[in-house]
């Protein structure tokens, strides 16, 4: 018995964490703005009138693209620190962090997105092949 | 282009214009580029930062998705917050989240929810750069206002007097003689069975040298007429050699060889001044369907053979839609 009101208890302290953080949102400004959401939602089917639930969502999108982003960031970082033993001067130049699709292909392979980039673009089939070749 | 829209394209052909989708996405880029920033990012590459912006808007529509989906595996139309977290818990599955193997835990505990709890106390908050419209912007079209609103009479439309007489005529005749003809020709079930000793031929189409023995006439002589000539023999000639054809088997028995004493076929052609392209002509239907007639009842064993004649002959016309409307006279 005393089991099933601790579980009531923890029920009612969920349901009073969700009801309170829905409120909170209101006073939460996302990165996302709400209209683009609702747009993209609209194009998914997806029909409410509650505008926490809106922000719910744009908050959850804002957390997926700061983890992602952060991931990248430390890619970056270690790559940088790698590739810095040579010469200290470099060190200067290369503070920029710049995100590059190496970065987010790999930051994103976490999370079950595959993004494959083109290595190099040729400009003809033949282009960089023996001449040899080339003739036949 | 970024790599991310040029996937799109590759995919196949795109469902929503391009106009429809720039605005939204551009505003995604932003929204994305100011997160990026405030991760500590200083610099994007163009492409990595469309294709982040390409993945984000999938996110919310795969949200969008999967919360409907339960919304509707619930007898509901309208999603509350319990399908979202439904929906976020299928998102994270692939990166995991704590309380993820409990197969009975509370929905409102989550700890999806849980880690965005802790995100939103955590993170600083960033506005959007822009104040964004609501959109789409549904505009009221103007319409063109009718004769009525505007008070005026629509012009007067005239019709030559010969195109009435044809549109009569035409309406008049044609359910009239040619419906079992039609039927005939559409329907291959409905055509006449082969006697016993004959054998459907598929026609076949002339060279050159051989139908010159056709006589070509020309009534109202126009200068078409004259051009056209050659064309409109090779037109018919797989129903000349037809009914060649069907002359020589019925009187030599089984011989298939073409002979070269054949008779006579005229042409008369006509040029009528329509402006419909149908190739038939009003004469056609009025004073020669009795003479037609006429010639099908002579002879009942070559009946068949003359029905299918006319026939391809028939088709042959469709197929050649020009202006010319032809009669065709036959000197057996």
């Amino acid at each position: 018995m005393n089991q099933n009101q601790g579980g009531n208890d923890a029920r009612h302290d969920d349901d009073s964490a969700l009801s309170d953080f829905l409120a909170s949102l209101m006073d939460y400004t996302p990165t996302i703005p709400d209209e683009l959401v609702e747009h993209y939602l609209a194009k998914s089917g997806f029909q409410c009138p509650d505008v926490r639930l809106i922000r719910l969502v744009a908050v959850a999108t804002q957390k997926f693209v700061a983890e992602v982003a952060s991931d990248a960031l430390q890619q970056c970082k270690a790559r940088q620190s790698a590739v810095v033993k040579d010469k200290r001067d470099k060190q200067q130049k290369d503070k920029r962090l710049i995100l590059t699709m190496e970065d987010l292909s790999k930051a994103l392979r976490e999370c079950g997105v595959n993004v494959k980039h083109q290595e190099y673009f040729a400009d003809s089939p033949s282009t960089g092949m023996d001449p040899a070749s080339r003739d036949e | 282009m970024g790599v991310g829209r040029v996937e799109e394209s590759l995919i196949g052909p795109r469902r929503e214009s391009q106009v429809d989708r720039d605005f939204p996405q551009a505003i995604a880029k932003i929204a994305v580029a100011q997160i990026c920033e405030s991760a500590g990012f200083q610099g994007f590459q163009q492409s990595a930062l469309e294709t982040l912006s390409e993945v984000v808007v999938r996110y919310i529509r795969e949200l969008g998705k999967t919360a409907h989906t339960y919304a509707n595996s619930a007898c509901r139309t309208e999603c509350n917050i319990f399908d979202i977290i439904q929906g976020l818990e299928d998102l994270a599955s692939l990166q995991g989240f704590s309380g993820a193997s409990d197969s009975d835990h509370c929905l409102a505990g989550s700890g999806t929810v849980r880690e965005i709890v802790q995100y939103v106390s955590e993170a600083e908050e960033i506005p959007f750069a822009h104040s964004v419209p609501h959109f789409p912007v549904i505009r009221d079209r103007k319409q063109t206002p009718s004769f009525l609103q505007i008070g005026e009479e629509p012009p007067g439309i005239t019709f030559p007097i010969g195109c009435l007489h044809f549109l009569i005529h035409k309406l008049m005749f044609i359910p009239r003689c040619c419906k079992a003809r039609r039927a005939a020709e559409t329907n291959p079930f409905l055509s006449a069975p082969l006697h016993f000793g004959e054998k459907g031929v598929s026609p076949v189409f002339l060279p050159a040298k051989l139908s010159n023995e056709a006589v070509v006439e020309n009534q109202a002589g126009e200068n078409h007429a004259v051009a056209n000539h050659v064309s409109v023999l090779e037109t018919f000639a797989p129903a000349i050699e037809l009914m060649k054809s069907r002359s020589c088997e019925s009187e030599e028995g089984r011989k298939k060889v073409l002979s070269n004493q054949r008779p006579a076929v005229q042409f008369k052609i006509e040029i009528g001044k329509k402006s419909t392209g149908t190739a038939l002509d009003l004469s056609f239907q009025n004073k020669d369907v009795e003479k037609i007639t006429s010639w099908f009842g002579k002879d009942n064993e070559k009946d068949d053979k003359k029905r299918r004649a006319e026939k391809i002959l028939k088709e042959s016309m469709k197929t050649h839609r020009n202006w010319l409307s032809c009669k065709i006279g036959l000197c057996p």
